[in-house]
């Protein structure tokens, strides 16, 4: 390793045990603040480890709650890659379809997935289908903004040239706009991750029964806020795999293209 | 360089600042009489504090009472957590801010006799069940209809307290059943709609409106749970001790509304339909006077009786809790040292017993 690299890492290691020691003293040394209110960070730790075997005080262990939300989020978020990829590029592409979505695109992208939670559960009932479209919603609009960039920006020399050449309409999508455009739509994909990720949270704090977002809420209403921090650590965690996943992948699929 | 860092002590100097004034709940510090942030609900646990706020009872008292409405126990817990209010009056969910440590229970004013309690529909298996409740015969459902249940109700409240107890008394605990979190009005809604298995009912109005609808009542809280279920009164700890003279004259107060007041069926109806209304809710008169059977207000009378216990239903409900892993049980003696007595026995010159499990 070399010394540069060494001293990010002790950098970043530093901040990490600097927070943990000021959570520690104000809350386990000074007790500025009520153990109830904010729990110390051991206190937080222990009940991490136990959450793995302990169904108490929410119903579930914390992989369960974990995989019930990466379930509901990925669900959502595949629908949002399959739908909001293609739609971007065909929008980007074609001016016809452009001007057929792009009112209704514009009036929708404002809207806050969370926004959508009462009338997707009115619609789906209370089940996976309703978070899941919630989690939709949140997770196209990056799908398709950035596609719709990444396409538009193809240098017109390059499809000129294509065109010189005798490239069919098709051939200059698929071997010109689409590879040109695969930063920027890759940037989306990972995007739309943190996107749909935020959205589960929030679409499991009403109407769910299993999950991190409704294990937070559930320890909300009995005063246990080590597990409202231990969802929160899990969420981060899982957030961060789940990037770090996808960070690999891009690097992979963009690997000479940069 | 010197810039950098003196900008960066600033910076940490603002954050503490702000981080004090927070951790310090935002307290107000103004001259005269303390001022005390009350938290309750626009229903009847809410009812002699906003009569008496509103009467000008505290202030003619030499109080300074701010009530703030909250919809249900679970944010009231939050804000007693938070410092943003001082006192409450709540329900259920108070056992929650009970076990925390950082609470006083102050007396028990309004006891539940009917109302609360799960609800299913006509067609549930559950009605095909009866007489397998140890010790209450009358109660639906057994082990095999209530286990993998969907409950539709408010977590941290009481629907989950009747949800809890319904199943322990087959042998089942909270994990055995699925509580689905939704706020009341809501979940009766989504219940309605095909919703859920079953409905915890948070009592008052909604109680009126799942029996309009045809749906049953499976299991009575007081049936399920053997106990008397009281909503009271609790405060932080902090304050409570900083201030024992302000919060004796409040729930001197508070008591006398309950004493005087509260003997009249009549009074009672006309100014909490009133409340009720003005607080978004469509209250009938036939729903207030269902209200006032099912609602026993506890004052001078119940308490001085010999068979009283004080704070029977948060000792009981505690209990329940901790066997049902949702209150660890080292913080159950948090319980038994909350009730404070003291204030009403020195208000009515008696000797109060607390309640034992």
């Amino acid at each position: 390793m070399n010394r540069k690299l060494f001293l990010h890492l002790l950098i970043s290691i530093l901040s990490v045990i600097a927070f943990v020691g000021i959570w520690h003293l104000f809350t386990a040394v000074l007790r500025v603040v009520s153990v109830n209110t904010l729990p110390d960070p051991m206190k937080v730790f222990t009940s991490f480890i136990k959450k793995f075997s302990n169904p108490n005080p929410d119903g579930a262990t914390l992989l369960q709650h974990t995989a019930a939300s990466l379930q509901v989020a990925l669900t959502g978020y595949f629908y949002a890659l399959i739908i909001g990829i293609p739609l971007g590029i065909m929008m980007a592409w074609n001016k016809y379809i452009d001007r057929f979505v792009r009112p209704l695109f514009d009036l929708l992208k404002p809207i806050p997935g969370v926004a959508w939670i009462p009338l997707m559960i009115v619609i789906f009932g209370l089940g996976i289908a309703s978070k899941a479209a919630v989690v939709f919603f949140s997770a196209v609009v990056p799908c398709v903004l950035n596609s719709y960039t990444g396409i538009k920006q193809t240098k017109d020399v390059h499809l000129w040239v294509a065109r010189t050449f005798g490239a069919s309409h098709h051939q200059k999508l698929f071997t010109i706009a689409i590879p040109t455009a695969l930063p920027h739509i890759l940037t989306g994909v990972r995007v739309a991750l943190g996107a749909a990720w935020v959205a589960i949270v929030a679409a499991e704090l009403l109407g769910a029964t299993r999950g991190l977002g409704f294990m937070i809420q559930q320890s909300r209403g009995i005063y246990r806020t080590d597990i409202i921090i231990v969802g929160m650590l899990a969420i981060g965690i899982c957030g961060g795999i789940l990037t770090s996943i996808l960070t690999i992948i891009s690097n992979f699929l963009l690997k000479g293209r940069r | 360089m010197k810039k950098r860092v003196a900008l960066s002590l600033l910076l940490i100097v603002a954050l503490a600042l702000t981080s004090a004034h927070l951790f310090a709940g935002g307290a107000s510090e103004t001259s005269g009489p303390v001022k005390i942030r009350v938290g309750t609900m626009p229903n009847h646990i809410g009812v002699p504090i906003q009569y008496a706020a509103e009467k000008g009872l505290y202030k003619e008292a030499g109080l300074d009472v701010e009530v703030i409405l909250f919809p249900t126990g679970a944010p009231i817990n939050e804000a007693l957590s938070a410092g943003k209010i001082d006192l409450a009056g709540s329900g259920m969910a108070s056992v929650f801010a009970l076990a925390s440590g950082d609470t006083y229970w102050l007396g028990d004013y309004v006891k539940t006799v009917a109302g609360l309690g799960v609800y299913v529909r006509p067609d549930s298996p559950v009605l095909k069940e009866k007489g397998k409740f140890p010790g209450n015969p009358n109660v639906y459902g057994s082990k095999e209809t209530v286990k993998g249940m969907v409950i539709l109700g408010a977590l941290g409240t009481s629907d989950q307290f009747e949800a809890v107890a319904w199943a322990q008394g087959f042998g089942l605990t909270g994990n055995d059943f699925q509580m689905l979190n939704m706020d009341r009005g809501p979940a009766v809604q989504a219940f309605k709609m095909g919703e859920g298995d079953a409905i915890a009912c948070g009592g008052p109005p909604y109680n009126y409106e799942l029996e309009a609808a045809g749906f049953v009542l499976a299991a009575g809280l007081t049936e399920v749970s053997g106990m008397d279920i009281a909503d009271g009164m609790l405060g932080r700890k902090k304050f409570i001790d900083a201030n024992t003279e302000e919060v004796e004259k409040f729930v001197e107060i508070t008591y006398s509304v309950i004493d005087e007041l509260f003997d009249s069926d009549e009074m009672l109806a006309d100014y909490a339909m009133g409340f009720y209304n003005k607080n978004g809710k469509n209250y009938t008169t036939e729903m207030m006077k269902g209200e006032i059977k099912d609602k026993d207000y506890i004052g001078r009378k119940t308490i001085s009786s010999p068979e009283y216990r004080f704070g029977s239903t948060m000792v009981g409900m505690g209990g329940f809790y901790v066997t049902d892993g949702k209150i660890e049980p080292e913080l159950e003696k948090n319980i038994f040292a909350s009730l404070r007595p003291d204030f009403l026995e020195k208000i009515y010159g008696i000797k109060i017993t607390n309640f034992t499990n």
